[in-house]
């Protein structure tokens, strides 16, 4: 049985990867899963200079998903390169480490660091733009390929995997990533949303609004994946909501390349491997022998 | 040894209608927990609740783990609704348990409410005399009266806002009473109950120059320190609950 997949230049024993921000720097999980039988560590978001974040409160449980405002809090790019990339490194796994910036010159700057240093850097562009006066680089598509066409410039070893939020028209955004080279797209990052206190009038989180990610939006995310799969020719990194080895497969058939677990790691602490295990259930059920067959395995008469 | 383990329920009772002890065999070997460390339990084989709930320790014991709550939400609300022989998944022990007073120090511990339940395996295990200040709103919220009691070189000084049982007041006035006629420094107070009285205790503390650890509580996700969901604001930035904490020191506050 053949689990390996690639994307782009990335070879990956299997298609399984973690979701930034929801498996810290790995270490936190190695107690719990071998972190040598995982496709790719997705690193919590880096940024430049280390951030605070958002105060406290910070999450807050929906039905079927959670919400989180933690506001991109991070040990920033020098602590991770001098303690945590050395960590990840003892495995025989590929890191990748997701980035933030506040301008475009920080994404730049992160990129030329981490260029070569980890197999591959994801773009997480839903963050404000300062200088834009906190438009999100994701939702301009303008800026959006600025800081792309800027990145790919110096990405020239890593492979670039753009993450697209299911706020912008994905299918136009992802066409325009694919234009500027890159080499996969990830989706979906988390859908803003918030919820209240009824009895005090105030919102459960400090910062009003937050992520809301787990199985409730998982059908949202196969969306669009196939929406992604259907557009563009690139490899598609599938998340949102995947608890179960039956979920990874949905996105799998929706054309997902890999998928990245995210909530599910908080819900079980080796839920990579029990999704691992569940795709490799499936694959004999039906006597797969290469899950590269099944990606955009949809079908559908329409 | 895992700290992600199966437990099969022993019993469930009612300590009132709203306080639940919950008692758990594991199914598998599981490590000692220390006074003050906490427990994820996930309440449903659903997805929703989605995430597990942390309890501290109440008591622990070679086939045994107990968990006293208080039923609030969802979540509480399907943990009492447990049987007999049901089976739950454990995690942990999990984060930063309470420090044991230094051979010549003299243990005063605080309990706000609930947070009887996290210092309770505490007075167990100190073992020498210590005063205890259990503060709760009235008479039905005063738990644990004769296992306190049996702790023979604890003693208790219980306080209502009402009034219904012990002395009327907050924890905060025998706290001062006891801190102001003590010309002995050399004590170390510990506290848990809800955030306004653990401001409190501090500022005492401070006042007095005293040791003192506190146990906080936060929402939660991982338990692992892994989401940064459960952040407190600290002397030394953002800590982590579930990590660096639930119990922190009077320093780093």
């Amino acid at each position: 049985m053949n689990l390996s997949v690639r994307i782009s230049s990335m070879k990956m024993k299997n298609p399984v990867m973690t979701a930034s921000g929801t498996f810290g720097y790995g270490e936190e999980y190695s107690e719990f899963v071998d972190l040598n039988s995982l496709g790719a560590v997705v690193v919590k978001g880096i940024s430049l200079k280390p951030r605070e974040g958002n105060p406290p409160p910070r999450i807050w449980e929906t039905p079927c998903g959670m919400l989180n405002s933690i506001g991109l809090q991070n040990v920033g790019l020098e602590e991770f390169l001098k303690f945590k990339l050395p960590f990840l490194r003892q495995f025989d796994t590929n890191v990748v480490v997701n980035i933030l910036g506040e301008t475009l010159e920080e994404y730049v700057q992160l990129c030329e660091a981490l260029d070569k240093v980890v197999e591959a850097i994801e773009l997480n562009l839903s963050c404000p733009n300062v200088k834009k006066g906190g438009i999100l680089f994701s939702e301009d598509p303008e800026i959006f390929k600025k800081v792309i066409e800027e990145s790919r410039k110096k990405i020239k070893h890593s492979v670039m995997i753009v993450k697209l939020s299911p706020m912008s028209d994905v299918k136009k955004f992802a066409k325009i990533a694919e234009q500027e080279g890159v080499d996969a797209l990830s989706l979906i990052n988390t859908i803003p949303a918030m919820a209240i206190d009824i009895h005090t009038r105030r919102p459960r989180l400090s910062n009003l609004v937050g992520g809301l990610s787990g199985p409730a939006i998982r059908p949202v995310g196969v969306k669009m994946v196939w929406d992604v799969f259907s557009t563009v020719g690139i490899p598609v990194i599938g998340m949102g909501g995947i608890i179960t080895g039956e979920d990874a497969i949905e996105y799998i058939l929706a054309g997902a390349t890999a998928i990245a677990v995210g909530t599910a790691n908080f819900v079980y602490p080796d839920a990579t491997i029990r999704i691992l295990n569940g795709i490799e259930k499936y694959m004999r059920l039906y006597n797969i022998e290469d899950i590269n067959s099944l990606v955009g395995g949809l079908i559908w008469e329409g | 040894m895992s700290r992600h383990f199966r437990a099969e329920v022993l019993a469930r009772e009612s300590l009132t209608p709203r306080h639940v002890l919950l008692r758990l065999r594991p199914l598998e070997n599981s490590l000692t927990p220390v006074p003050g460390q906490f427990y994820l339990l996930r309440v449903s084989q659903t997805l929703d609740p989605l995430l597990r709930r942390p309890f501290s320790i109440f008591s622990f014991e070679k086939e045994e783990i107990s968990f006293l709550f208080i039923r609030k939400g969802r979540g509480t609300e399907i943990l009492s609704n447990l049987r007999p022989s049901d089976q739950i998944e454990v995690f942990g022990p999990l984060g930063r348990g309470y420090p044991l007073p230094e051979q010549e120090a003299t243990a005063l511990v605080v309990a706000g409410g609930m947070g009887i339940a996290s210092l309770f395996p505490l007075l167990k295990a100190i073992r020498k005399d210590t005063v205890l200040i259990y503060g709760a709103k009235t008479k039905s919220d005063i738990l644990l009266k004769e296992q306190l009691n049996s702790l023979e070189y604890v003693k208790t000084i219980i306080c209502t806002e009402d009034g219904t049982e012990g002395i009327k007041a907050t924890v905060l006035e025998p706290l001062d009473d006891l801190l102001q006629r003590h010309t002995d420094k050399n004590i170390t107070v510990y506290a848990c109950g809800p955030d306004g009285m653990i401001n409190a205790v501090k500022r005492m503390i401070d006042h007095y120059s005293l040791k003192g650890f506190f146990s906080l509580e936060e929402r939660m996700a991982c338990g692992l320190g892994a989401c940064l969901g459960c952040v407190r604001k600290t002397q030394k930035g953002m800590k982590r609950v579930c990590r660096e904490g639930p119990v922190f020191s009077g320093e780093e506050l």
